[in-house]
């Protein structure tokens, strides 16, 4: 019965249910994430570089620092903690103190630590884990500009600078960037026996439509098969590259700008012919049998893939290298991707992982030290991404390619969590130059125009919060196409500007204006 | 009868007489070793129940985690706005009260029976059956959820495929509003009669069993005794839960509401209740103050519902109400 | 002899009433046993069945797979159950006791009291930084016991069973010179041995139940209780099940449980609370004569 419960209030049901989300509805981001991390399992092959630290640690006092890490509880973190000490104590007089939390947990932990300003350093934060932007507006997170200028040289220099520019606030910045893929690729894959079975060439699909007659084979020829998967998550966020836009304050948040915009006017996605071309088709999808018929209420998309009922999703992300994708289901059948934009720098897909420094540190300036070390050290940082080689993990060719050992006790699987994802011993599958085509990608791809904005939520919060449940509501319907949209689609841009809509777009086009002026 | 008798004896020393002011102190000092007893439990109270409760001025501001609790900025009711101001604030209210209201209703109703009922069975019978009562509150919601899922879903759930053997229309369960008021109830009533009907089967336990022997000489038959010893006796617990249920009105059993529906937003006309409304608008921010400021809210509502439910008791028996 | 028939229809009509409901009851949990116990792929083809198609226990195999893990999740569970039950029921008795003697006067505002904070409470924060910064019990085993001493739920409830008893009962009590502490040990507990049981039990679920405490507070591996622990390696599958990637971890994900875990784990969470159930009905004696007690 409820009433056994003790702290009973909106929050502690927020809390519970933020750890769900954090696993049901915050799939979509880790996924991508993680596919973008797995691209940089491969590194290159330069040896570790062996210069004396920066400071010289015998002058320094000794100090402890704890970092907050969000991953799967390991079993073996502290033989890992005491090796990656015994550098660190030599090199910069530090010992530091892991606190993993896993997924589920991490936000909801993360808040009331922030919330009762108990001492940390560094914690990951990003703009789908531990809220970068709610964090620095409520002071969690100190600015670094000044410290990386002193203590930090190596990841100035590894780091390109859109990549500071996307973590600034207010122009100043709150946290560094892990290096990783850090671009938006859209598109889709698609089942490659079945595409093969029906003549349907991937060079032919260069839109979504595009993708119909393959789906209708599939419906055709596999009626135990999900064509396209669809889920209560919301398809068109995923897809605005695709639709040659960017998002100002949130995905599912009322305002996008066009890429090609340069006046970068704001407007509302969901009025946009493109949502309703969108909605439309899914409509048309969903009709003809495509797509799940309680694609509105899907949560869990992984039993489908498994089973190998999944012939066509949208791809997320697409990394820099085609091969070696991964497959959907079990049985490994292989897969086309078929990539429908070019790569492009998104503010949000480069903060999707940064390491922020804590406001109640009391050694700011070591914890950045630290990092430094990590984007430097290779040995240390695949220490920390792998464990002890022979215990957690092995090498098995000269070129340091590595298997994790699934009983060592150490297998965060966090490498695009904790510094440059590029050093990263390989691992075994990977396709080899994935590191360096990786820094290709992120250097030549073409940034968005809003590229360094950040919204600062504040003034519309009460209208964020409204537009949020009307959202919610709507996305999972109209964007599965299981409603008709001549009907609903009113509804909803009705009550989205009930909401508050036009409020919104309004702020974030008076920042945005703001922010042109600086620049 | 011999027991009501006994139940005019129960009856406290009324209306003792109207004191003056530091009567209740003196009271307090009266009953020094009643209030050793009860000094652990409201130590406890005041440390883990009252201390907290000062945050709830956070509802009042922007809070600022370098400010910390006391020093972050007033706002006045800027944090209730996004609830009050919403389209659907209404939709919500009245979905929460309504659907607690059945499930107040109802659980307590068929609890009530069945406590009455296993009263009448034998002891292994009662365990037995009080055990698999018990089950269901053992699993969770989002266990719960698979098994109603298999059951109503559209591809191929076990009621549809019934209903089609039966010759009727399938239904799109999830996104039909209008059958889902009475599916929660009955998953409520499921869920959590077990645990009601406990606690009205404590209550019966407790009362002297001569008065039934009583009863049975004077020849009143078992339903006769129900009605005039088992639920005047029980009245009081049930006024107790019943309030105590009423102070919560405005709260809802979050995982029921949330995984149960799928959160399907075709459902939200009948299902949408606060708990999932402020759930959807902060899931984003995870914004503390408006949170506060919405349980505040409920809190409040809840606290003005009880306590004019319980005056209205205490004018009718004073014994029935709790404070 | 026709009023003993009637009596012994209407019982039997009573017992098929609970059997056609307890059949509902145990049709869910039946499922959930048998999801437990079935293989992904047969789920994922032939959905739930009441009797698994294939029989594995691989998911219970996946969940056993660090024994050490459970063993201590375990001991720590149980610890916490018995100790935190025992000091909970006491001190929420003693206190119950108070508000429900009616020739107290001030049992009114002191009921008042704790019923305002079933209410009220101060939201997740506050009450963070309480047992953190002020109580210094984070990251013990009192951080999972003290908090839940005193609910005000179960207080009222206990409060709703004494009030039961006879106030006589206590008088005369009183005139032989017994002292407070004294009625309640020897004439209350003694009377009160359903209630005791039945709040007994609903405390235990409380803390056999819990993870959201060891959440918020623990971070040392062995202070975890086994729902905690449970909920983390739920969370894990469903991380690992949304980005797992064949080629660079070496797991097949076609054999690696769901939803059959999750089941699993309902199953290893539920089952040993259950077993205890007997135990509290034990002290479910039926209708106490307060003569009996008197003597």
């Amino acid at each position: 019965m409820e009433q056994t419960k003790r702290v009973k209030s909106v929050v502690s049901v927020l809390a519970v249910c933020l750890m769900f989300s954090g696993s049901l509805i915050g799939c979509g981001a880790k996924d991508e994430k993680s596919a973008d991390a797995t691209q940089q399992n491969a590194t290159t092959q330069e040896s570790a570089q062996t210069e004396p630290a920066a400071t010289d640690p015998a002058k320094l006092e000794p100090v402890d620092l704890t970092w907050y890490l969000d991953t799967s509880p390991q079993s073996d973190v502290a033989s890992v903690e005491a090796e990656m000490n015994k550098i660190l104590k030599e090199k910069l007089n530090v010992t530091l103190h892991l606190k993993i939390v896993d997924w589920g947990a991490y936000d909801q932990k993360m808040q009331v630590v922030n919330a009762a300003d108990e001492n940390y350093d560094l914690a990951f934060t990003a703009n789908w884990a531990n809220n970068y932007y709610q964090n620095v507006n409520k002071g969690a997170f100190i600015p670094l500009d000044d410290l990386l200028e002193k203590y930090a040289p190596t990841i100035l220099e590894t780091l390109p600078k859109m990549g500071w520019d996307a973590t600034k606030v207010n122009g100043k910045i709150y946290a560094i960037p892990n290096y990783q893929a850090w671009t938006m690729t859209n598109g889709i894959i698609m089942r490659k026996d079945l595409a093969d079975k029906f003549g349907v060439k991937p060079e032919s699909i260069k839109k979504l439509e595009d993708l119909a007659p393959f789906l209708e084979q599939v419906k055709k020829n596999n009626p135990g098969m999900v064509p396209y998967e669809n889920e209560y998550n919301g398809e068109f966020g995923k897809n605005l590259v695709y639709y040659g836009l960017d998002e100002v304050a949130g995905r599912n948040i009322p305002g996008v700008i066009k890429l090609t915009d340069t006046s970068l006017q704001v407007v509302n996605q969901f009025e946009s012919e493109e949502y309703k071309s969108f909605v439309t088709m899914m409509t048309d999808w969903y009709k003809k049998g495509y797509i799940r018929k309680d694609a509105a209420t899907l949560k869990d998309v992984q039993a489908d893939r498994k089973a190998g009922k999944t012939a066509s999703m949208n791809a997320g992300n697409f990394g820099p290298v085609m091969e070696g994708e991964a497959p959907l289901d079990a049985a490994q059948n292989p897969v086309y991707n078929v990539r429908l934009t070019q790569p492009t720098l998104l503010t949000s897909s480069i903060i999707a992982t940064m390491t922020g420094i804590s406001a109640t540190s009391k050694n700011p300036e070591r914890a950045v030290m630290l990092l430094d070390l990590l984007f430097k050290d290779k040995e240390l940082y695949n220490l920390l991404a792998y464990g002890i080689e022979g215990k957690h993990y092995k090498k098995i060719d000269d070129n340091n390619t590595i298997e994790i050992m699934n009983d060592g006790g150490y297998a965060p699987g966090f490498e695009w969590e904790v510094g440059n994802a590029l050093n990263a011993y390989p691992q075994k599958g990977s396709v080899p130059g994935t590191a360096e085509a990786t820094k290709k990608m992120n250097e030549s791809s073409t940034p968005s125009p809003l590229l360094g904005f950040s919204f600062d939520p504040a003034p519309v919060k009460s209208e964020i919060a409204q537009v949020g449940t009307v959202t919610a509501q709507y996305i999972a319907l109209l964007e599965t196409g299981s409603v008709d949209p001549d009907k609903l689609l009113p509804e909803f841009i009705d009550k989205l500007k009930k909401a508050g809509s036009d409020k919104i777009i309004a702020e974030e086009q008076k920042q945005i204006d703001a922010w042109k002026q600086t620049k | 009868m011999s027991y009501q008798t006994k139940i005019h004896n129960s009856q406290p020393l009324a209306n003792m007489n109207v004191k003056k002011k530091n009567t209740f102190w003196r009271e307090f000092l009266r009953h020094k070793g009643l209030l050793a007893l009860a000094a652990p439990g409201l130590l406890f109270v005041l440390i883990f129940n009252y201390a907290p409760m000062l945050g709830l001025v956070l509802a009042f501001k922007d809070f600022n985690f370098r400010k910390g609790i006391w020093g972050s900025d007033w706002v006045g009711l800027d944090n209730f706005k996004f609830f009050f101001t919403s389209d659907a604030a209404w939709q919500v209210t009245r979905n929460t009260i309504f659907l607690n209201f059945i499930f107040i209703l109802l659980t307590n109703v068929v609890a009530i029976a069945f406590a009455l009922m296993l009263f009448e069975l034998s002891r292994r019978a009662v365990k037995l059956f009080q055990t698999t009562l018990f089950f269901p509150y053992f699993l969770s919601w989002v266990v719960v959820s698979y098994v109603t899922y298999a059951l109503l879903n559209p591809q191929m759930g076990v009621i549809n495929q019934l209903l089609t053997q039966f010759g009727f229309h399938e239904v799109n369960w999830y996104m039909e509003a209008k059958y889902w008021p009475v599916i929660l109830s009955l998953a409520y009533l499921w869920k959590n009669v077990g645990y009601s009907t406990l606690i009205f089967y404590t209550g019966l336990m407790s009362i002297d069993k001569s008065l039934y022997e009583a009863a049975s000489i004077d020849g009143a038959s078992k339903w006769q005794q129900v009605r005039s010893i088992s639920i005047p006796l029980l009245s009081p617990l049930i006024t107790l839960i019943t309030l105590l249920q009423v102070g919560k009105i405005f709260y809802s059993d979050f995982g029921m509401f949330y995984f149960l529906t799928a959160d399907s937003g075709a459902l939200y006309a009948t299902t949408d209740v606060i708990d999932t409304y402020v759930f959807r608008a902060l899931r984003v921010s995870g914004d503390t103050s408006m949170a506060t400021a919405i349980g505040l809210y409920q809190s409040l509502v809840g606290f003005v519902l009880v306590v004019t439910v319980n005056y209205i008791v205490r004018r009718f028996n004073k014994d029935n109400a709790i404070f | 002899m026709n009023f003993f028939r009637k009596q012994s229809l209407s019982r039997w009509l009573i017992h098929l009433w609970f059997i056609i409901f307890s059949v509902f009851c145990l049709i869910p949990l039946v499922y959930v046993i048998s999801i437990s116990f079935s293989t992904e792929s047969d789920l994922a083809v032939d959905g739930y069945r009441l009797i698994p198609k294939t029989f594995t226990t691989f998911a219970y195999k996946y969940l056993l797979k660090s024994p050490d893990q459970l063993i201590t999740g375990y001991t720590v569970s149980v610890t916490v159950t018995v100790l935190g039950t025992v000091l909970s029921l006491l001190i929420t008795a003693m206190l119950a006791y108070v508000l429900s003697r009616k020739d107290f006067r001030g049992a009114n505002k002191l009921s008042f009291f704790i019923f305002f904070t079933l209410l009220f409470n101060g939201g997740l924060v506050p009450w963070y930084i309480l047992i953190k910064k002020y109580l210094f019990i984070g990251d013990s085993i009192f951080a999972l016991i003290l908090p839940y001493v005193i609910m005000p739920w179960h207080v009222l409830l206990m409060k709703g069973f004494l009030s039961e008893i006879p106030l006589a009962l206590i008088e005369s009590a009183k005139i032989d010179g017994a002292k407070e502490w004294r009625i309640f040990w020897q004439i209350v507990l003694p009377i009160a041995k359903p209630a005791m049981a039945t709040v007994g039990l609903f405390i235990a679920f409380v803390y056999w139940n819990d993870w959201w405490l060891a959440m918020l507070y623990i971070d040392n591996e062995k202070l975890i209780p086994l729902q905690y622990m449970l909920y983390r390696i739920m969370n894990n599958i469903q991380y690992l099940s949304s980005s797992i990637r064949p080629g660079t971890v070496n797991i097949d994900i076609s054999q690696f449980p769901n939803e059959t875990a999750r089941m699993a784990i309902a199953v290893m969470a539920a089952g040993p609370i259950l077993v205890v159930f007997p135990f509290f009905q034990k002290y479910f004696v039926k209708g106490l004569t307060v003569g009996a007690v008197k003597e």
